[in-house]
């Protein structure tokens, strides 16, 4: 094959502009987030960490991402117990209407945060539960545990089946069988479908800012600085949330490339 | 009758329209080396699950140590299986895979690894504790699941395919060792294949079943020689068939009426009609060719068509001269035998045919 430069010339280009697409935002802010001055925009006046300093040092922003943190570990994990015992049930049970209750797991994965939040607005208000961190996470439970379950049920194959009839043959309890085999031969799948439904909790805005009143997550609370106007520190805090999510996405990741190099 | 492993009481399993076994009965002697030998779909597997407890059959009964454990799940019966895939635990470690077993039943770490190890060692593993099931080849993980099914110390042990995903060579060493494992730890072993030479090497005793159903059951010996089926004479080893009629029956000695002419064949413990059609089979090994003499009975001569080397001997398949139907399998020698296309006279000792009914 002749190598013609020239040729490649618009394939790179147009690789550039989509990866600036996609990057350029996330760059600007947190570019801006070093500002050294009052506003996020140009001229850069030169770097600065002391917009971070200000977020380090408001109180309620820590509080918000002290709450964010509380409602993603505690969704995720009530997600993924939930999904891996449906995912199990429907495995290795035989249940009836078998694809129609698979189909009914999955569907919330199809429908939008803002119904399920609006939803769970209402059936909260009927059955008076209050606006809390805790009816956020219940929200949070609705929308990851069916990927949750889409995962972990993926990876269920009969080569399973057939060491948990092993172990039940050797004289394991079901309950010795869940913990004991079924739950760590599955562990990449529950470690991925968790940080999964970290990195989706940390993120959620709609079901949050609906579901919550006085203790809010950390997206609401930058919403709400956000109504006062652009200021470095909304950067700041923003870069510290796309940090944070990175390296979720990164752990889950390597989970993923552990795996594929395994088998 | 207190040394029954196994007592299979008229069984009868059926999946929505496939009858996978068909009112079987069958005992199991204590310590003794039992195959269940059948081709795909002949239920073989099924009456093992059965066995073990992993499916409780439609109707019937299975009695375990003269104990009924028709409902009683796998658990908690004297039984352990050894799985066609091992299905090692893959996160746990082969000593922990090994003591599995041994920790549901509330036994203490130390004396679980000191059995663990004894279990390894006997399986020939011993020093593999600490290694994972990956790192294992196929003959090892298949040890490992024998050492892990024994080391709970079962009064069955029961073995599906075991031999199913080894290449010819390690599977023909693993046939001596099972036994020999078998005959050092007296458990009784039922084990599950459709290699009819496995079967052979191996059991004490040979089933051999097909459709749902016991087609025979016995020593390999008896089995092979003197097989009580025509789908057994056919599926245990190899048999060339001929049909004829009883003619006239005498003590044990009936005159059959073939299209190879008239024999007088001795048939033992069997009772044929006159009239009755009967099937002689003939094993390769038993024809006499271009031979004659007293105890030989002529059955014509035949065309050489196909000549199949198999080291030790010639296979030849012929044609009967008389009868275009009858292309019988001849053992030949292994030089200096005919050739492709010669005619040869052929004959079979009286004492070797088999008389089997015809099943139409």
């Amino acid at each position: 094959m002749i190598r013609k430069p020239w040729r490649q010339l618009p394939s790179v280009l147009y690789a550039l502009a989509i990866y600036g697409f996609i990057f350029l935002p996330v760059v600007v802010l947190v570019l801006f987030s070093f500002q050294d001055g009052r506003f996020p925009i140009p001229p850069l006046k030169g770097l600065s960490l002391r917009w971070y300093e200000a977020v380090w040092n408001d109180g309620r922003l820590m509080e918000a991402l002290a709450n964010s943190i509380a409602v993603a570990v505690g969704s995720s994990l009530t997600a993924v117990l939930l999904g891996f015992l449906s995912a199990y049930g429907l495995a290795r049970f035989k249940l009836p209407a078998k694809g129609l209750q698979r189909a009914l797991l999955t569907a919330p994965l199809t429908v939008s945060y803002l119904i399920i939040g609006m939803g769970l607005l209402i059936t909260f208000n009927a059955v008076g539960i209050p606006k809390s961190l805790v009816a956020a996470g219940i929200g949070h439970v609705v929308i990851n545990m069916p990927l949750c379950f889409a995962i972990i049920y993926s990876q269920m194959g009969d080569h399973q089946a057939n060491i948990e009839r092993a172990a039940r043959d050797l004289g394991a309890r079901e309950w010795q069988v869940i913990t004991l085999v079924t739950a760590p031969m599955l562990w990449p799948a529950l470690f991925a479908s968790f940080f999964l439904s970290m990195t989706f909790s940390w993120d959620e805005f709609i079901i949050s800012f609906l579901l919550t009143r006085f203790d809010v997550t950390l997206p609401v609370e930058i919403w709400s600085l956000l109504r006062s106007g652009l200021n470095p520190k909304t950067n700041a805090v923003g870069s510290v949330v796309f940090g944070i999510s990175v390296v979720l996405v990164i752990v889950l990741e390597l989970v993923v490339f552990r795996k594929g190099r395994r088998s | 009758m207190t040394d029954l492993a196994v007592d299979v009481r008229n069984v009868t399993h059926r999946y929505d329209s496939f009858t996978a076994l068909d009112g079987v009965s069958l005992t199991v002697p204590a310590g003794a080396y039992t195959v269940f030998l059948g081709p795909s779909g002949s239920g073989k597997t099924t009456l093992l699950s059965v066995i073990g407890g992993f499916l409780v059959p439609q109707s019937g009964e299975v009695l375990i140590n003269s104990q009924d454990m028709t409902d009683v799940a796998p658990a908690k019966r004297p039984t352990t299986t050894v799985f066609q895939d091992y299905a090692l635990f893959p996160h746990m470690t082969i000593g922990a895979n090994v003591g599995f077993g041994l920790r549901m039943r509330g036994i203490g770490s130390k004396e679980r690894s000191n059995r663990a190890h004894r279990m390894l060692e006997l399986v020939g593993l011993g020093g593999a504790e600490d290694k994972k099931p990956h790192e294992l080849s196929g003959g090892q993980r298949q040890r490992v699941a024998l050492a892990r099914a024994l080391a709970v110390e079962p009064s069955v042990l029961l073995l599906d395919e075991p031999l199913g995903a080894l290449d010819l060579k390690l599977r023909r060493q693993m046939q001596a060792e099972l036994k020999a494992i078998q005959r050092e730890v007296g458990t009784s072993f039922i084990h599950v294949t459709h290699d009819q030479e496995e079967a052979m090497a191996i059991g004490d005793t040979v089933v051999v079943m097909s459709q749902g159903r016991i087609e025979d059951m016995g020593t390999p010996e008896r089995v092979y020689l003197q097989p009580a089926t025509l789908f057994t004479a056919g599926f245990m080893g190899q048999s060339s068939f001929l049909k004829g009629k009883v003619l006239e029956k005498k003590g044990s000695v009936i005159d059959v009426d073939t299209p190879c002419g008239q024999l007088r064949l001795s048939a033992p413990e069997k009772r044929f009609e006159a009239g009755e059609a009967v099937v002689l089979s003939i094993r390769p090994e038993h024809f006499v060719v271009d031979r004659a003499g007293d105890d030989i009975l002529p059955l014509g001569s035949a065309t050489v068509e196909d000549l199949t080397f198999a080291g030790a001997h010639h296979l030849a398949v012929l044609k009967h001269a008389a009868n275009d139907d009858f292309r019988p399998v001849a053992q030949m020698p292994q030089s200096g035998g005919a050739l492709v296309g010669s005619t040869v006279t052929l004959g079979v000792r009286r004492g070797d045919v088999v008389v089997l009914k015809d099943q139409g």
